[in-house]
């Protein structure tokens, strides 16, 4: 090893790149492999794996690779060859592919191998297998129709055996890894059993495909989707000007409607243009999307690491992986995520003997589910251990002179102060929840992507932790309104009603206006100089009846002005604390204009 | 206390300079949005060219007395590093005066204050033949960023009716 670090100390952070990469080609390599057995003469796949391994032995270039250089650069031959005169993958062809995938896989695993005396003998020897076989098929020397599956173009039903039941009658997998890979084939339903196994550990490329052989069925062909990779700055930029152009082209619109009559084809024409590029905005915001899968896949691993780490009994289990979402977003979230995770492991399980005693189940669970609702993607971080301990948490927050302790605080209050600054229970400072990273980055890394984070505890039984994140930080449709000579940007979703009220409808309480009267019902009025410094003018009659979650609020306003498509612009992080905030839009005239948290009106109380 | 090129402000009485290199734009005085529950000096956020920046009153984080923008008032957009990330703040200034060079034995220490703070926002004071310019931290100066945590215990309060 001491040796490889003083070579790859200068391109250490780019051999990192290179081994997650190659992992990746890899992967799609054996993927393909697969696909290959019951479609031997599949140009595509032939193409995808000259492709992977020449990309592989461009990568290692870089790196000064060289042996993996060697070992691509060889299997790239043969597969060329066989692209170029047709010639049908065959047995020994596929499993020379496998072998270099395997080579080149355990030198990423442990790079040191590479000086590794033994390791290098291994990989001459294969080298001249490639070689040989190279030139067997220049030679046109070799078996043309190899069998790989005797009946791979027989369309008739025979007695087939099920993949699953040849791989478990050679032992290649047991009833636990069946069971798990039928269980897994509902969340990937675009893989073969045969790569579920392969991509799940549960079983090697090179068995799969002895199964596959050994079956006397015809699979259906499957279609290749045909991939690009794109930069993502250029997917990103792409994103950004797409927003510019909404906004100018908003702004034509609104000088289009004070000249043009909205009859004139002129108008029509607009509105033509405009409802293309609302399709343009999303199909070129779809690029960006991800799913979550990579990201609860490394979730699943460093959970996995934590509870063998601290030795707990604890079962993890993730939901929804197939969710999609930004790919920034899904960066940002990883971060927090484990942060949470490896808490609700930690702090959030007890021990066994604990659990028991409380009529537990003996082993604790922690689930990370994600789902996506109205523009928004949710993921629930809960497990079934202690809870937040309120009283806990309320004398350290005390102790360390965060709160006034002689004011009385609700349990949703005391709940919130985990997410002060400088708090943390956490008596001694071990790995697992990070030195001094407390919940009040989590909260502040949630935030920066547009999010929130709400806790629903309960003592003794558990803990849930719900984060609420957009989908993308997109083009929303916005109600702008103005208060006292300021607008501001209501999201147009939000909105029930928008009401002209005489002063009958107003409820005063102790002399000020408190709630509108509204058919049947009474709504409470949002007190919104608690934010803005400033309340609309007194004679104020217009009110918009704001709606979340089934609830009803009533703002006063001084003037709705229109609605329009806004580009949602995040806030920079100075003001990431500012929570009545969820990010600002650039108007028709130019200006900046805030865009008002619909959570944060409901939560503030009317007082 | 690096000597090099600066660009020289005036505010009040007072000239004030700023490394050259950390100037990427000047422009002219422009609608501010205001931002509310924000501390006083922050003005509030511009859009420039699509992005939008926030401005900061010198006059006011210095305690000098504010004064109606003019014609003359320019916005400095300064780059500014924080927590490892490059940003970009917009500095208002009474008027921009020129770019001089200020050689290394013509800068001298900060002085001391007995409040800490304030001395952080100098890396200097730069000697000029006809003017005395107060060099700006500009990481520093410009930082906002923990001073809107002070409504984090505000907001609990809206749990009170």
């Amino acid at each position: 090893m001491e040796n490889n670090d003083n070579n790859f100390d200068i391109d250490d952070e780019f051999l990192q790149d290179f081994i997650i990469e190659t992992n990746e080609h890899l992967e799609a390599i054996e993927m393909n492999v697969l696909d290959l057995e019951t479609e031997a003469n599949n140009e595509q796949i032939i193409h995808s794996l000259f492709r992977a391994f020449h990309t592989i032995k461009g990568l290692a270039g870089f790196v000064n690779q060289d042996l993996i250089q060697k070992i691509s650069h060889k299997t790239e031959t043969i597969l060329d060859l066989c692209r170029k005169d047709s010639i049908d993958i065959n047995k020994e062809i596929a499993n020379l592919i496998l072998e270099s995938s395997d080579f080149i896989g355990e030198i990423c695993n442990d790079i040191s191998l590479v000086s590794d005396q033994e390791f290098s003998l291994r990989i001459s020897e294969f080298l001249n297998q490639l070689e040989t076989y190279e030139n067997n098929i220049q030679k046109k020397d070799f078996e043309i129709k190899e069998e790989i599956d005797d009946n791979v173009s027989n369309q008739k039903l025979q007695d087939k055996k099920r993949i699953g039941e040849i791989l478990l009658d050679n032992n290649t997998i047991d009833e636990e890894g069946l069971e798990y890979i039928l269980a897994q084939q509902n969340n990937q339903p675009d893989l073969k059993f045969g790569q579920i196994a392969v991509k799940n550990k549960k079983a090697k490329a090179k068995d799969i495909i002895n199964g596959i052989r050994k079956q006397k069925s015809s699979k259906s062909l499957d279609t290749n989707d045909s991939i690009i990779r794109i930069p993502t700055k250029k997917v990103d930029n792409l994103v950004d000007m797409m927003g510019e152009l909404i906004i100018t082209q908003s702004q034509i619109e609104q000088e289009a409607e004070q000249k043009y009559d909205n009859n004139d084809s002129f108008f029509t024409k607009l509105l033509n243009m405009s409802r293309i590029m609302k399709e343009m905005q999303g199909l070129s915001m779809s690029l960006r999307m991800v799913s979550l899968k990579s990201t609860f896949h490394k979730i699943a691993r460093i959970a996995r690491d934590t509870i063998d780490e601290l030795g707990k009994d604890v079962d993890f289990i993730v939901e929804g992986e197939e969710t999609e979402i930004d790919r920034n977003i899904a960066e940002k979230l990883l971060e927090p995520l484990v942060h949470l995770v490896k808490n609700s492991i930690s702090h959030g399980i007890e021990s066994s003997d604990l659990r028991q005693e409380r009529g537990k189940d003996p082993g604790g669970k922690v689930m990370v589910s994600a789902y996506s609702n109205k523009g928004s993607v949710y993921i629930e971080i809960s497990d079934d251990g202690i809870g937040i301990d309120l009283e806990k948490v309320h004398n350290k927050a005390a102790e360390k002179g965060l709160i006034d302790d002689t004011k009385k605080y609700s349990d949703k209050e005391i709940q919130e102060f985990i997410f002060l600054p400088g708090f943390s229970t956490i008596e001694n400072v071990n790995t697992i929840s990070g030195r001094g990273v407390g919940m009040d980055v989590v909260k502040t890394k949630i935030s920066k992507i547009g999010g929130k984070i709400e806790i629903i505890n309960n003592p003794g039984e558990g803990c849930k932790f719900i984060l609420k994140i957009p989908i993308n930080l997109a083009v929303m449709n916005g109600t702008i309104i103005s208060i006292m000579d300021n607008k501001y940007i209501l999201p147009t979703l939000n909105i029930k009603q928008i009401l002209q009220l005489k002063k009958e409808d107003w409820v005063e309480v102790k002399g000020e206006k408190r709630m509108i009267r509204l058919r049947d019902s009474v709504i409470p009025i949002i007190k919104i100089s608690k934010i803005l410094s400033e309340e609309p003018k007194n004679e104020a009659e217009l009110v918009i009846v704001l709606e979340m979650d089934k609830q009803y609020k009533a703002l006063a306003v001084d003037d709705v002005i229109g609605r329009r498509e806004i580009v949602v612009k995040p806030m920079s992080e100075e003001f990431s604390n500012l929570d009545y905030i969820s990010g600002a839009s650039i108007l028709g005239d130019g200006a900046v204009s805030l865009i008002l948290d619909i959570e944060y009106l409901f939560k503030l109380n009317g007082a | 206390m690096q000597k090099g090129k600066f660009l020289t402000f005036s505010l009040g009485n007072e000239e004030y300079g700023l490394p050259i290199v950390k100037v990427q734009e000047i422009i002219g005085m422009m609608k501010i949005t205001s931002i509310p529950r924000t501390p006083i000096f922050v003005k509030g956020v511009i859009n420039l060219r699509g992005k939008i920046i926030p401005i900061v009153d010198l006059r006011l984080k210095f305690d000098i007395k504010e004064k109606e923008y003019t014609e003359r008032t320019c916005i400095i957009v300064v780059d500014i590093k924080q927590d490892q990330t490059n940003r970009q703040i917009g500095v208002a200034v009474d008027a921009v005066s020129e770019v001089v060079n200020i050689q290394e034995d013509a800068i001298e220490p900060p002085p001391k204050y007995d409040e800490g703070e304030k001395e952080e926002f100098l890396t200097g004071i730069g000697k000029l033949e006809d003017k005395v310019v107060m060099l700006l931290n500009t990481d520093k100066v410009l930082n906002f960023k923990g001073l809107t945590k002070i409504d984090v215990l505000n907001n609990i309060d809206r749990g009170e009716v």
